[in-house]
């Protein structure tokens, strides 16, 4: 199993830090409502990503491994999609929720 | 098991590792589905009552001096696991330690963070945005307290000198748990102070 140098954490390290600055900053630029949600959850994601792949070694790691992270994520897709359906659909009669 | 775990393995086989590891995944796998429950709280009170979102007094320099302390303590938890794989007992103790001041540094700053809500009569019981912020935040900051006592526990018996390069799998697992509660934050920053 091969192993990042340290020079490799410094580097994620480092992007970290750019991408925390640049999710503040591009917060403040008035992206439309949705426009700025996405821009925010797709740093997330790849500082996410990042930390995953590099600090918790994902990307080296098997095929048993990879898979054991996709399951919730998938999970999470569902729960996500029905959520948003369910708010489509139905809010406007959830009446414990006005 | 504990006394024999603890005293007898100077070398530890790659599938007692790779069952290890694999364990440890799918207890996070647990824990993401955990804080998903809470997200999908969140994504349904935005949808139900945006106005709420104008109640919002979230401090976005301390939430983001927050995030760039959990980084950075993420950072020398991987330094330390570094230090356990090549041996290097002073690099291993040293940076658990800096990792457990950080995550001391993060609960400190959200000490203020609560304190400051609390004196401007904001608690989680006055209205959905703040139960939500209360509820994610504070799940969040019980991750990290407990994280300090494992980090606290490994530091201690690193510093006895129990893990070799052959044998650390402690400080690797306890390496994902503590960048897992980093990801958490990456998450929760934007969501509640951003978005």
């Amino acid at each position: 199993m091969a192993h990042p140098t340290n020079r490799v954490y410094f580097q994620v390290f480092l992007a970290l830090i750019v991408l925390t600055v640049v999710t503040v900053a591009v917060s403040r630029v008035h992206l439309g409502h949705a426009g700025n949600i996405i821009a925010g959850l797709l740093i997330a994601v790849v500082k996410a990503g990042l930390v995953a792949f590099f600090f918790m070694h994902l990307k080296y790691e098997g095929a048993l491994i990879k898979r054991v992270t996709l399951v919730p994520l998938l999970l999470l897709g569902i729960l996500v999609l029905g959520l948003i359906l369910d708010i489509a659909v139905f809010l406007p009669k959830h009446e414990i929720l006005r | 098991m504990e006394t024999a775990h603890t005293h007898a393995p100077m070398k530890e086989s790659p599938l007692r590792l790779e069952c290890v590891t694999f364990g440890m995944w799918l207890f996070l796998a647990s824990e993401v589905m955990f804080f998903s429950a809470f997200f999908g709280m969140y994504i349904i009170l935005r949808y139900a009552h945006p106005e709420l979102l104008a109640t919002r007094e979230l401090s976005v320099p301390l939430g983001m001096l927050n995030t760039l302390v959990l980084i950075t303590s993420s950072f020398t938890m991987v330094l330390a696991v570094s230090g356990a794989k090549s041996g290097d007992r002073k690099a291993l103790t040293r940076n658990l330690l800096l990792t457990a001041a950080l995550a001391l540094v993060f609960l400190v700053v959200k000490y203020f963070e609560y304190t400051a809500k609390f004196h401007h009569g904001l608690f989680p019981s006055t209205n959905l945005f703040y139960g939500c912020y209360y509820t994610l935040t504070g799940f969040h900051g019980l991750h990290v307290l407990i994280g300090i006592f494992i980090l606290l526990g490994i530091w201690w018996k690193a510093r006895a000198g129990r893990y070799t390069p052959e044998h650390h799998s402690p400080v690797e697992m306890a390496g994902l748990y503590w960048h897992f509660v980093d990801l958490v934050w990456i998450f929760l920053f934007p969501a509640l102070y951003l978005l």
